[in-house]
C-alpha cells in the first residue's frame, strides 16, 4: 500500500493498526488518514490546523490522541 | 447553500464563517467538508446547527469524531496557534484514555481532561524544551526528559516534581516507563538505555551497531526496541536495504525483517502477531526529497502487501 493521497514530499509520522485488525490510521504533517488493509484504499482523510508532531493511539480503544505545532492536545475517535 | 443570502440568520452566517475558515483545505480536499464543518461548529452551535452536525454523523459512519468539544479553529476565536514555543514534542495517554500528559517547546508539563478539552494542570521545572513523556501503569507517577538535559520524575495529583537526575552529554528524546515501575528505557541519538529511575543509575547501554532507535513499543510481554539500519542486499541486487529489528527488552526475543527501500518511522504489530505496520518513506530523485510509505508486512515470512 502507498500513500498516493500526500501530495507533498512527507515521511508518514506515525501509523497504527485499529482495534478490528481491518484498518489502519497514519499521520503525516497536518493530515490524518485511516486506511482499509485489505484493499489500501483511504477510507477518510482529516486535515487539521497544524502540523500534527505526535500521535498515540489509546491501547484496545479506536482513540487517537495527537498534539500539535500550535500546542494543542485533541482526541479523536474513529467510529467502527 | 448560498448562506450571503441570510445575512441576518447568525447560524447560517456561522456555517459561512466556518466554510471561509476551511476554504484552503477544501479547496484541496473536497471530501473533508462535513468533517470540517464538524470540527469547527462543534461545542457552541444552536439548535439549527446541532440539527446538521446530528443529520452529517447520522450520514457519514467514516468521519473522526472529537468526544466533546470542538478541536479546529472556530470563527471569530483567532487565527490558530503557529507559536513554535508551544509545539506539543510528546504526548502520554492513560487512564484508558481519559487524560493525557503532554511535553512541549515551553518546558511545561501539561495534563489534560481529554473528554473536555481543558488543561488540568501545568508542571513546572525544566529548563528548556521537553522531549519525552512516560505515564507509569498505575497513572500516579509520570517521567519527563528535556533539552535541559535532566530527567525529572512527577507526581501527577499535585504536579509537583519528586527527583531530578542530570542525562549527561545528550539530551534524552525517548522515554518509557517498564511494567516493574522501578525501570525505564531512555533513548538518545537512537542509543537505548536502561535506568533505574528511582536512583538515577544507567543500569545498561545497548550496542547500536550502526542501528537507529526509531520507535518504543509496549507490547504485552515487554518494552521493544525497534532499530533500523541500512546494508546492501544481496537479494536484491546489491541495491541498499532496511533491516528492522524489533526486540523485546524484557524477554530479549527479537525479530528481523526487511524493507526494500527508504526509511522507517513507526511500526505497529497486528493482535495476530504475524502482520506489522510499517510507517515510512522512500527517496524520490537525488535531493533526498521524500515521499510517505504505510506497508504491512507479514513478518514471518517478510512478505509485503
Amino acid at each position: 500500500m502507498s500513500s498516493e493521497d500526500y501530495t507533498k514530499e512527507v515521511r508518514t509520522k506515525t501509523a497504527y493498526l485499529l482495534s478490528d485488525g481491518r484498518r489502519a490510521i497514519s499521520c503525516a504533517l497536518d493530515i490524518i488518514y485511516v486506511w482499509d488493509l485489505d484493499s489500501g484504499s483511504k477510507l477518510t482523510g482529516f486535515s487539521v490546523d497544524n502540523y500534527i508532531q505526535v500521535m498515540r493511539v489509546i491501547p484496545d480503544t479506536d482513540r487517537i490522541v495527537i498534539g500539535d505545532g500550535g500546542g494543542r492536545v485533541m482526541a479523536l475517535d474513529v467510529p467502527a | 447553500m448560498d448562506y450571503k443570502l441570510l445575512p441576518g440568520d447568525r447560524e447560517v452566517s456561522r456555517i459561512g464563517s466556518v466554510l471561509a475558515l476551511a476554504s484552503s483545505v477544501l479547496e484541496a480536499h473536497h471530501e473533508q467538508l462535513e468533517m470540517q464543518l464538524c470540527g469547527r461548529l462543534v461545542g457552541n452551535e444552536g439548535r439549527d446547527i446541532a440539527d446538521l452536525l446530528t443529520q452529517i454523523r447520522q450520514r457519514s459512519s467514516s468521519l473522526l469524531l472529537p468526544p466533546n468539544n470542538g478541536f479546529l479553529t472556530h470563527p471569530g476565536s483567532g487565527a490558530h496557534n503557529k507559536n513554535y514555543e508551544l509545539c506539543v514534542n510528546a504526548i502520554a495517554p492513560f487512564g484508558g484514555g481519559r487524560w493525557a500528559l503532554s511535553g512541549s517547546n515551553d518546558s511545561f508539563l501539561r495534563l489534560w481532561d481529554l473528554e473536555s478539552g481543558i488543561e488540568l494542570l501545568r508542571f513546572a521545572g525544566h529548563a528548556k524544551a521537553i522531549l519525552a513523556v512516560a505515564v507509569s501503569l498505575d497513572g500516579r507517577r509520570a517521567i519527563s526528559a528535556s533539552e535541559d538535559r535532566t530527567l525529572r520524575i512527577w507526581d501527577l495529583g499535585s504536579g509537583a516534581e519528586l527527583n531530578r537526575f542530570e542525562t549527561g552529554t545528550y539530551p534524552i528524546d525517548v522515554v518509557e516507563i517498564l511494567r516493574d515501575g522501578r525501570r525505564a528505557l531512555l533513548g538518545h541519538e537512537g542509543v537505548p538505555e536502561i535506568w533505574n529511575i528511582e536512583t538515577g543509575e544507567r543500569l545498561h547501554r545497548f550496542a547500536n551497531g550502526g542501528e537507529r532507535l526509531v520507535a518504543v513499543l509496549s507490547q504485552p510481554n515487554g518494552i521493544c526496541t525497534v532499530s533500523d539500519s541500512t546494508h546492501s542486499s544481496p537479494v536484491w541486487g546489491g541495491l541498499t536495504q532496511t533491516k528492522i529489528s524489533v526486540r523485546n527488552l524484557e524477554t530479549g526475543e527479537e525479530r528481523v525483517f526487511e524493507k526494500p527501500s527508504g526509511g522507517v518511522t513507526s511500526i505497529a504489530f497486528a493482535a495476530d502477531g504475524v502482520r506489522a505496520l510499517v510507517g515510512g518513506y522512500h527517496y524520490m530523485g537525488r535531493y533526498g526529497s521524500t515521499r510517505p510509505t504505510l506497508e504491512l508486512v507479514d513478518i514471518t515470512t517478510g512478505n509485503y502487501s
